[in-house]
This record gives structure tokens, C-alpha cells and sequence, in this order.
């Protein structure tokens, strides 16, 4: 999937991953690849400044901690971030599902 | 110090370069950064590439700076935007209460004030409210996640701007009209020398973080000419 059609759903895409629990930025890449069978074509280095404006607006709160000599900034969805994500999955499934009955092939003139 | 750690450190050094705004957030993106390619490193490193390409793949992977550095700038304006707008928020209606209180134990003036100089204290009143109440809707902006940071933090920029210039001149003037019984020569009451002087640091502290604010907006613009950062 291209970076393009990636971009607008990147911020939900995040909070899904942290539904499961606390991840640090690198973490939360490699879950991202997993969870899409690795066809999320983004650039890794995009996560980082997303991770800093949903912590912005408080829907995921960042702590650090030293983790093998590495620094580490691990982050939690909040309780607001777990409403967002709801919101985000009610817009996206009555997205897809206006999308899939206009693109569907017409039935044909009768 | 080997070549793989090299291209790994010129890639975040170049992110360094291309990005401004206020240094302790600066620092910690790019500390995040930095060890995140160090995971990356290590996770293509355990894939079976020896460490020069498994840094090239790394970086790689990261993206160009040109396409990282303005979603990483939007997000340093936006600090920045939050720092100056409560600045504003705090600063001018402490200002406002701590000349009030002068006024009103007759620290200050030994005279009542004359109509001119009470209509211009009343301006300094109504425009410090205005600029603290307008600094709280920009200040509660900056918890959008709406690409808009730019812009919210250019118009706190000039909300400081406006304060500072306009509290601070209509002080003048009304300074200028008190008439004071020891004459401008003479020695300045104590209390007045205190909120002076505290309200000279503070006209330090607004025109400096206006400056920063104004900078980071027009960073945050430079950098939505390179590649505009509508992720998210």
C-alpha cells in the first residue's frame, strides 16, 4: 500500500496498535508491518513525528526509560486515545462501506 | 568509529539541521530517532546484513529528511506555539493583578491618578485580559491534531507582539502623564521598583518567545514547501 493512501489513517493505525498495550516508537513500527503482512509502504521515520502529535493532543501519554543501554520513549493510548480509536473505526467502517456500494459494479440497465 | 554508525549519525545530524524550534523537544525527537534507527540497525543486522548495509537499510526505510523534517517540524512548532501562548496566559493577567494591587494600597502613586492616566490603565486592563483570553483559545488549539500548527503558533507569535508592544506603550504614556510629587528625578517607591523591574524581565520573556514563535511559524511553512505534512 503506498505512502499516499496511508497518510490520512496513519494516527488510527497507531492507536490500534496500542490498543494491545505499551509500545516504544521502534516497536510500534514492527507491529504496524506485522499487523499488515508487511504491505504498509511508509517511511518508519513518519511514525515518530505522529507518536509526537497524538501525544500532543493526549490520546497516547510518552515516558522514557533506558532499555539496553538504548533510550527508549514508550507510549500509552489514554483513555481519550481509546475513544478516538472507537470514533476512527465507526468512520472507517461507514467509509469503506459508501465506497465499496459506489465502487461494486452496477447490476447493469435492467 | 565505524562507517555504519556514521551514516546513521549524518542522517540525524541533517534531520538536526533541517529542524528548529525549542531545544529540550528538539532533543528528544531526535533522541527517539536516533535510537530507533539503532533498533532498526540491529533488527536487519539479526536479518543476515553485515552492518554497513544493514545501516543503509535502516536509513533507508526512515525516509529522506526532506520527507520526515516537515511533519518533525510541525510538531516543534506546535511546542512552541503551546510555550508562548501560556506564557501569555499567565503573564499578562499576573501583570494586570500585580500593578492593581499597587494602585489599589496606594503603594505607588501618592496623588490620585488624573482622568487621562485612570483611562489609560483601564486600556492596559482590557487589553491584557484580551491578550490572556486570546493566548487560552490558541493554547487550547495546540491540542488539535489538525495540521495547523503553523499557523496557531504564528498568531500567538503576533498575539505577544501586539501585548507586549501595546501594554508597553500605553505604559509609557501613562508613566509619562503621572505626575509623581518627587518628580521623574526622584527616587521610585519600593514597590513600584519591584513590579518594574519584574515587569521588565517579563517584556524580556514575551518579545523573546514571540521571536521564537514567529521563527518556528515560518519554519513550519519553509518546510510545507518541501513536502506538506498532511499525515495523520
Amino acid at each position: 500500500m503506498k505512502p499516499d493512501a496511508v497518510r490520512g489513517h496513519l494516527d488510527g493505525l497507531i492507536l490500534a496498535v496500542l490498543e494491545d498495550g505499551p509500545r516504544h516508537g521502534y516497536a510500534i513500527i514492527e507491529a504496524l508491518q506485522a499487523r499488515s503482512g508487511g504491505r504498509l509502504d511508509l517511511p518508519t521515520g513518519t511514525v515518530y513525528p505522529a507518536l509526537r502529535r497524538l501525544e500532543r493532543a493526549a490520546l497516547v501519554s510518552g515516558t522514557w526509560s533506558t532499555v539496553g543501554g538504548r533510550e527508549r520513549r514508550t507510549y500509552t493510548l489514554t483513555r481519550a486515545g481509546r475513544h478516538a480509536l472507537a470514533g476512527q473505526r465507526a468512520d472507517w467502517t461507514e467509509f469503506s462501506a459508501v465506497v465499496d456500494a459506489v465502487l461494486r459494479p452496477a447490476a447493469g440497465p435492467a | 568509529m565505524t562507517a555504519a554508525p556514521d551514516l546513521v549519525a549524518a542522517h540525524v545530524a541533517e534531520l538536526d539541521r533541517a529542524l528548529r524550534g525549542p531545544a529540550a523537544a528538539k532533543r528528544s525527537m531526535l533522541t527517539e530517532v536516533r535510537h530507533g534507527l539503532a533498533d532498526a540497525v540491529a533488527d536487519h543486522r539479526e536479518r543476515g546484513l553485515d552492518e554497513r548495509r544493514a545501516a543503509a537499510a535502516a536509513v533507508h526505510d526512515f525516509g529522506p529528511v526532506h520527507a520526515v523534517a516537515p511533519l518533525m517540524q510541525e510538531e516543534l512548532t506546535a511546542r512552541q506555539g503551546r510555550r508562548t501562548a501560556l506564557l501569555l496566559a499567565v503573564v499578562f493577567p499576573a501583570e494586570l493583578l500585580a500593578w492593581d494591587v499597587l494602585w489599589w494600597t496606594g503603594h505607588g502613586w501618592s496623588q490620585p491618578p488624573t482622568t487621562q492616566v485612570m483611562a489609560l490603565a483601564r486600556a492596559v486592563d482590557a487589553l491584557s485580559v484580551l491578550v490572556a483570553a486570546t493566548a487560552l483559545v490558541l493554547l487550547l488549539a495546540t491540542f488539535r491534531r489538525a495540521p495547523l500548527p503553523g499557523r496557531v503558533t504564528g498568531a500567538t507569535g503576533l498575539l505577544a507582539v501586539l501585548g507586549v508592544a501595546g501594554c508597553g506603550g500605553l505604559s509609557v504614556v501613562m508613566n509619562l502623564l503621572s505626575s509623581h510629587p518627587a518628580g521623574p528625578a526622584g527616587p521610585v517607591p519600593p514597590a513600584v521598583g519591584v513590579v518594574g523591574a519584574a515587569t521588565l524581565v517579563v517584556v524580556v520573556l514575551v518579545t523573546r518567545s514571540a521571536v521564537r514563535a514567529l521563527r518556528s511559524a515560518r519554519a513550519a511553512r519553509g518546510s510545507d514547501q518541501g513536502a506538506h505534512p498532511k499525515v495523520g
